[in-house]
């Protein structure tokens, strides 16, 4: 029996729930709507010709901002925790990396919420402030730009650890201490050797975290209210409130299109770099 | 060895490629019944791909097998009465030592009463009886070894395959497995085809090695001819040390340990003459480097301008020095003549 | 010897595990705190779980989510690791493509992942509901299981399956005896995470579920969405502590199957 077969049905799967839908929301960007949202099937590039507006660019330009700020911080705050975990002993190591890891898998929906009850006008800071006589009018901490860039570093920081974890642990060694060898101090050992050899994992890293803020709506949607808007609540406002699908498709091919293409970019990277590392 | 040799497998043009690359182009070999075959080149040579054919682990492109005189060239490795002992044992990690060596008796659906007996055999055999219930990783190296040589022999093969087993464990073990191994193979009367790229392990446990480079045969013979009759300067070169004396159209090789030196005689003094069946050049020695058991002499020639090797042992009378003039001298009948 | 650069790194690493963490402690705290109406601590209670359990919405919710998550889980399962096998053990001509494919779920935004079924389902008449969620599921899930088992049959020495075939196994006995008990820690790592993706699910999910099947993320917005209430932490809790141990569990098996499994490291 041929082993091939085994994997068809997922292929099948994946042609019927992942291309076809992909290309049918290819086909409604390019199609019109009636204005109370039915989709007439006319051609038009209306929908990529409207992203150019002023507003749009506006969101664009602020989730770019957005993604950017949230990858340097979760960066900053990420590399000095992967390094810390490697130069633990193997157990502790195993404990720290579920620890990170958990964050993760629970529900960013639940996770952004959990903000909410801290940041809001009867949150625990503000009630905390108030009964400490520190301030007499509640803050206005949550649903603002830095509540939501408080909210994205918090979701994505695990995307940022693992890799850098994983490119940190590969490190050989022996490196590091021929480099100290060589009369290398800690911080010029890490500026040299570390720091340049675990670029792949700051990379991939990055790349995650970039992607995924891109294409982020639960956590402006929950911590930033209604004033901040982003890509990703600009596309689910066009599917669910407005009824403009094509609109909202036009968005997200953007979005998807701009995404696959920093995947490529990264992979094309990731090979020259092996290349040039096997052919010195 | 007047019995008349019953051929246990016969390779007939047989031949492997892989995609565009001919790694084996087409060879003939028999193997008989009861001996300990080697086949010995360097790594890539072909040797394990020759084996896995034999195994049924790969597809020969061309040729022939036949096992006992059955043509076994298409069979997979299931219906072949042939086992293998890998070269990491590949011993199955989630089994215990017992199941793992009755896997093959249950695969083949041998009755539990026969089962035992046989299990029982093996074991005591390879002295296992302790570590029945252990998992391989529970077990040291030679042990693994030896489960993976249980594992193998329980289920009667016509013929062991064994691919460099012993290359993962350290030399002083591997020493005594060589020679369990060997004692093992004589007591069964069982055939054994054995891999290896370490030729000193060849010419201790084989009785014929199959020297093989670049996927063909260069020599079959026993150690001993290998050794002293090598036929091809492959040979000559990749089993023990060896020199080569450049001719015009064909090279003589010559052991280290056959050259003897001499005194040259100086000023004026001619050197005695020579003999009929004694060779003798004169060079001066560039090094001298010391090996345990004996020095080794490396001499610049004075003619050729090459430089030759020779052992020196300690019961010589004299020790040399780099810079000495030395005069060397051998019978003719050690000189192997070689083609270009 | 712990240099004054250690402790330092090790302090930062802890305040950032705190971050991490603090927000979930809270949330779960104040699950049991026994006021409605602010951030004031006025003693405990379990009052916020049992109305949960008396809330015909809850219940609904969950009964959703458990069925949704086992039919994904069982079939995500069983296709991604028949396409694991199939791509460890033969060499296709698309390769490339087809290991694009299995990735693209992971790697194409959630939100477009989950409009782009939407428009599939509403161009198709498909009512949404329980099945279109579960399709929805399995697609998103697969790949994490491919992924992971296909890890596990990396770390498989070929020798193996190589070893069982030369003791008289034929295919189907190589696969049954040797390859299949390898592999179960893997498998068993990708159902639970496939389970704990499904139920946790939020994004995509929002775009394909139908009016009578809300899932338990779905139902959690909509509280969020009409304001905070002592009932969402309750909630949310349960939903925490289902997630780490899951989380759990199959990070043990991976690693500790990994270490059991492997004679030669």
């Amino acid at each position: 029996m041929n082993k091939k077969v085994l994997a068809w049905p997922i292929l099948v799967w994946l042609t019927l729930f992942l291309t076809v839908p992909l290309c049918f929301v290819v086909a409604v960007s390019f199609i019109q709507r009636s204005a109370y949202g039915q989709l007439i099937y006319r051609f038009t590039i209306q929908n990529y010709l409207r992203l150019i507006e002023p507003l749009y660019i506006q969101i664009f330009i602020d989730t770019l901002l957005m993604a950017i700020l949230t990858t340097i911080i979760t960066f900053i705050l990420g590399y000095p925790l992967a390094y810390t975990i490697t130069k633990m002993n193997k157990h502790l190591q195993n404990i720290w990396l579920v620890l990170v890891m958990i964050p993760f898998w629970i529900n960013s929906l639940i996770r952004s919420y959990a903000w909410v009850i801290i940041l809001r006008s009867q949150g625990l800071i503000n009630t905390l402030l108030l009964s400490w006589g520190i301030i007499d009018q509640p803050l206005a901490l949550l649903y603002n730009s830095s509540s939501v860039l408080l909210g994205m570093v918090y979701t994505q920081l695990p995307f940022m650890v693992l890799p850098i974890y994983v490119s940190l642990e590969q490190l050989d060694r022996r490196l590091l201490e021929a480099s100290s060898d060589l009369g290398a101090t800690p911080w010029k050992t890490f500026w040299h050797i570390t720091l340049p050899l675990t670029l792949p994992g700051i990379a991939a890293g990055s790349i995650l975290v970039f992607i995924s803020a891109l294409g982020m709506f639960v956590v402006p949607d929950i911590v930033g209210g209604a004033k901040s808007a982003l890509i990703g609540n600009l596309i689910q406002n066009q599917f669910l409130s407005a009824r403009n699908w094509p609109f909202g498709s036009a968005l997200s091919i953007v979005l998807s299109v701009f995404s696959l293409i920093l995947i490529l970019l990264y992979y094309r990277v990731l090979k020259v770099q092996q290349t040039k590392e096997v052919k010195p | 060895m007047t019995k008349k040799q019953h051929v246990m497998i016969q390779l007939e043009t047989i031949e492997k490629n892989f995609a565009e690359n001919q790694v084996i182009p087409p060879l003939n070999l028999s193997i008989f019944e009861g001996e300990f075959l080697t086949l010995l080149g360097p790594s890539g040579c072909g040797k394990t791909t020759l084996l896995r054919m034999i195994a049924g682990l790969e597809e020969p492109s061309a040729g022939n097998i036949y096992l006992d005189g059955q043509q076994v060239t298409y069979l997979p490795p299931y219906k072949r009465d042939v086992n293998m002992i890998f070269q990491h044992y590949a011993l199955f990690p989630h089994m215990t030592v017992e199941q793992n060596i009755l896997f093959g008796l249950r695969m083949k659906k041998v009755s539990p009463t026969e089962r035992e007996k046989r299990i029982s055999q093996v074991i005591a055999l390879t002295q296992l009886e302790a570590y029945r219930q252990r998992k391989p990783r529970q077990l040291s190296g030679g042990q693994q070894q030896r489960v993976a040589i249980a594992r193998a022999l329980v289920n009667n093969p016509k013929v062991l395959l064994l691919d460099e087993p012993l290359g993962a464990l350290d030399y002083q073990l591997r020493k005594s497995l060589q020679i369990e191994l060997k004692s093992l193979q004589r007591e069964l009367g069982l055939t054994f085809i054995y891999v290896t790229h370490d030729q000193e392990e060849a010419l201790t446990m084989s009785d014929r090695i199959v020297v093989m480079n670049q996927g063909k045969i260069e020599q079959t013979g026993t150690p001993h001819e290998i050794y002293h009759t090598p036929m091809s300067q492959f040979v000559a070169g990749f089993i023990g040390e060896n020199n080569f004396i450049k001719h015009e159209d064909f090279y003589i090789s010559l052991r280290p340990e056959k050259i003897n030196l001499c005194e040259v005689m100086f000023q004026g003094e001619s050197p005695p003459p020579l003999t009929d069946d004694t060779s003798r050049l004169t060079g001066t020695i560039t090094d001298v480097v010391f090996y345990g058991t004996i020095d080794k002499v490396f001499i610049h020639l004075d003619d050729s301008g090459q430089t030759i090797m020779a052992y020196q042992y300690f019961d010589d009378k004299r020790r040399w020095q780099a810079g000495e003039k030395v005069g060397l001298w051998w019978n003719l009948k050690d000189e192997v003549r070689l083609d270009r | 010897m712990k240099t004054w650069r250690q402790s330092l790194l090790l302090s930062y690493s802890l305040i950032i595990l705190a971050f991490l963490y603090l927000p979930i402690a809270v949330l779960v705290l104040y699950s049991f705190n026994n006021t409605r109406i602010n951030a004031v601590w006025t003693g405990w209670t379990i009052q916020w779980y049992l109305s949960l359990f008396s809330n015909r919405h809850v219940l609904d919710a969950v009964s959703n989510s458990l069925i949704i998550a086992f039919s994904s889980t069982i079939i995500s399962t069983l296709l991604g690791t028949m396409a694991a096998l199939a791509l460890h053990s033969c060499r296709f001509r698309w390769y490339t493509a087809i290991n694009s494919l299995i990735y693209m779920p992971i790697l194409i935004p959630e939100i477009v992942m989950g409009l782009s079924l939407l428009v599939l389902f509403a161009q198709l008449n498909i009512e949404l509901g329980k099945i279109t969620l579960v399709i929805a599921h399995i697609t998103f899930c697969m790949s994490f299981v491919v992924i992971i088992i296909s890890a596990r049959l990396e770390g498989l020495s070929k020798d193996l399956e190589e070893a069982a075939q030369d003791l008289y196994a034929n295919s189907w006995q190589t696969f049954r005896y040797v390859t299949l008990p390898l592999i179960m820690p893997g498998i068993i790592a990708g159902a639970l995470i496939s389970f704990t993706l499904s139920i946790d699910d939020f994004v995509i999910s929002f775009f394909v579920a139908g009016p009578n099947s809300s899932t338990l993320p779905l139902y959690v917005y909509a509280l969020v969405k009409r304001g905070i209430s002592p009932e969402i932490n309750a909630l949310s809790t349960i939903m925490i502590i289902v997630t780490i141990v899951m989380v759990v569990i199959s990070q043990r098996l991976q690693v500790n199957g990994s270490n059991k499994n492997n004679v030669y490291k």
